[in-house]
């Protein structure tokens, strides 16, 4: 997936005139914000447990270079293999070489937002192994070659009419627009790809360091069978996902569910320990560990953002956003949308690749109170919003900061604010309502310029 | 790329507010008994219930699915032995049912309408069953058929899932199992329009005999 998160404003301007998208997203977030608050109210302990979350991720973050290592260490005498992927690049080079060596034609896959940032599907077919996405939302995706615009529901934007369409041309279903059909039609397409794939590639929500473990949490079962009928099971993982204990997993596996979909727990967690026991009948072979940076690393070293990587993608954050609930999530451009992925997309990327995200925003903080990890969004745009300043928008107009100078010398000036102030008053009565002259016609793209009043407080105030 | 990661990691954070000065473990509701608690939570999903005392209760239940009929039914072979002390796959062919007791690589998969396990726990706080896998009942017996019946003695139900958690940790350090998986209710999605849709590839219809 090529990012092109740099966008936002256009992209969000179209999605504001669809119609249907309007009402599947207000119907699907409001969804979720009733039955995260259910299933968190109803813990007298939730704040309790959004605090041990919390540390759990942090915890695993703060010493990441040791508990790396363990994890490495473990995943070795569970019997897997480890392999430490610097970009994307060399994540997609190393399932390939799994892929060619084990004579794999076709791979299932379930959803796993590491392999959308590396784009492995693409380079999958290009090498030769057909990748089928098991998600049925990611399936329809797959089908369409669309791109996911939520995370955790790749296909909110898509409505049951469009699927059965989709269906139809694609599988040659009978055509319905009924999501219990539609849903079975899918079961049984994917059945057979399932029982005769020979690889399986997953993500991971968490990887423990003590014990080598890997954890898979999902409500289709899809993850499940891809790990456990294939000869192959590749897992890519974020280096991000690492806790240090097995206890992690409680606090952490209580509050994800309950802040994604609402429910108590996933209908299945899966806890691997690498390959399947001699005595075993299924489960893989081969497992590989593929430990994914791109771009971690650098979001890691700066410290003001580095709690972005304690986020467990439960997109409780998505639903409460007043942006996100208008904008949607593909004109975030880039895998991880919402608040937290306004930060998380420039970090990764870089800011200038993602310079327009921190900036869609009203701060209003929403997103911080639903996080089950208590991560302060609101700060990371604000301080994102200060690095795209410094390191792009400054080096690309010198002005702007003369703008800014002239700004601080003006409003410091009771005489210059005056003066300002009038000026601004008669260039809207003579230019019109909406007249903003030279450089700040920028600023006022995308924004509703206030109406200069013709007398100032100050002399109304003087009057009374 | 570790040396990468200990120079990000060099970099002095922000202090984190949020730590508190002891961490409460999570206790559940004192209100009801595990038991009931774990019905209660269990049937919320949709999930079936069933009081056995023996094989031949269980034979009842069976009788009870209507879909369990068309195929066949895969009663696997838990470590503990317990299926086959209840002697449940004798009883079930006695009354005609078609009995597989492992996954033979020529069975179709397609064939099986139901599989029994066993669990090695009921957690009551969310109305889930923690499995280990095991030689006789692997990863696939809790997932390959659209129908999964349980069965479970009433002394392994638990409170929380945290208790679930020590002893899969326990079981999976010392190398006897390479897996351990969580079930809650039947398999789910709502990638259509947020409608909620049960049974997409694991099982859509889940059944607890309880023992005891």
């Amino acid at each position: 997936m090529k990012p092109r998160a740099d966008r936002f404003q256009e992209k969000s301007h179209e999605a504001l005139d669809l119609v249907v998208l309007q009402g599947s997203l207000q119907r699907t977030t409001e969804r979720f914000v009733a039955a995260r608050e259910t299933a968190s109210g109803e813990r007298a302990d939730w704040e309790d447990l959004r605090t041990r979350a919390r540390a759990a991720r942090a915890g695993g973050m703060a010493k990441l270079d040791l508990y790396l290592v363990q994890l490495e260490r473990n995943v070795l005498k569970n019997g897997g293999s480890v392999f430490w992927a610097q970009d994307a690049a060399e994540a997609r080079d190393y399932v390939i070489g799994v892929a060619k060596r084990r004579g794999v034609r076709l791979a299932i896959k379930s959803k796993s937002m590491a392999t959308e940032e590396i784009g492995l599907n693409e380079a999958l077919e290009a090498a030769g192994v057909k990748p089928v996405e098991t998600d049925l939302g990611e399936y329809i995706i797959q089908l369409a070659h669309d791109t996911p615009s939520h995370f955790l529901a790749p296909a909110i934007h898509w409505t049951k009419e469009a699927v059965g369409e989709l269906f139809t041309r694609e599988l040659g279903a009978v055509p319905t627009t009924d999501p219990a059909a539609l849903t079975a039609i899918a079961r049984v397409a994917l059945r057979h790809d399932f029982l005769s794939a020979t690889m399986g590639i997953t993500g991971a929500n968490f990887a423990v360091a003590d014990t080598g473990s890997i954890v898979v949490v999902e409500n289709e079962g899809n993850a499940r069978l891809t790990t456990s009928a294939p000869a192959v099971h590749v897992a890519i993982v974020g280096i991000d996902k690492v806790v240090a204990q097995f206890a992690d997993l409680e606090p952490l596996l209580m509050v994800l569910p309950r802040s994604a979909t609402g429910q108590r727990l996933s209908t299945y967690v899966s806890i691997l320990n690498g390959v399947r026991r001699s005595d075993e009948t299924d489960g893989p072979e081969e497992f590989h560990l593929v430990l994914l940076d791109n771009g971690r690393t650098q979001l890691l070293g700066d410290p003001e953002a580095r709690e972005s990587l304690y986020c467990v993608k439960c997109s409780a954050c998505l639903a409460v956003c007043p942006v996100f609930r208008r904008a949607g999530g593909h004109a975030y451009g880039w895998v991880y949308q919402g608040p937290i992925g306004s930060v998380l997309t420039p970090g990764l990327l870089g800011v200038e690749h993602a310079a327009t995200l921190p900036f869609a925003s009203s701060l209003c903080g929403a997103c911080r109170d639903a996080c089950p990890i208590k991560i302060d969004i609101p700060r990371m745009l604000v301080h994102m919003r200060q690095r795209v300043i410094e390191e792009v928008e400054r080096p690309k107009s010198p002005w702007s900061s003369w703008m800014m100078a002239l700004a601080a010398r003006v409003m410091a000036s009771p005489t210059g604010f005056s003066v300002l102030g009038r000026m601004g008053y008669w260039g809207q009565r003579l230019g019109g309502k909406w007249f903003v002259p030279g450089p700040m016609a920028a600023w006022a793209r995308g924004r509703a310029v206030p109406q200069i009043a013709r007398r100032p407080l100050r002399a109304l105030v003087r009057d009374r | 790329m570790l040396a990468d990661i200990r120079r990000a990691l060099a970099r002095p954070a922000p202090p984190d507010h949020h730590y508190p000065e002891v961490l409460r473990p999570t206790s559940a509701p004192a209100s009801a008994t595990p038991e009931e608690l774990f019905e209660a939570r269990f049937k919320a999903l949709g999930g079936h219930w069933h009081i056995v005392r023996d094989a031949a209760d269980i034979v009842q239940a069976v009788d009870s699915i209507a879909a369990a009929k068309a195929g066949l039914v895969w009663v696997a072979r838990d470590a503990a032995g317990r299926l086959d002390g209840l002697g449940l796959a004798d009883s079930l062919t006695a009354v005609g049912y078609r009995v597989i007791r492992s996954l033979a690589s020529e069975t179709d998969r397609d064939a099986i309408s139901l599989t029994i396990t066993t669990s090695t726990a009921g957690i009551a706080d969310s109305g889930s069953f923690g499995l280990l896998a095991e030689p006789g009942q692997g990863r696939l017996a809790s997932l390959i058929a659209p129908i999964h019946l349980v069965v479970l003695h009433r002394s392994q139900i638990i409170a929380t899932l945290g208790e679930f958690l020590r002893t899969a940790e326990i079981a999976l350090r010392s190398g006897s199992t390479s897996a351990a998986v969580l079930i809650t209710g039947p398999s789910r999605t709502a990638d259509i329009e947020g409608q909620l849709i049960v049974g997409v590839h694991g099982p859509g219809e889940i059944h607890c005999a309880l023992v005891g």
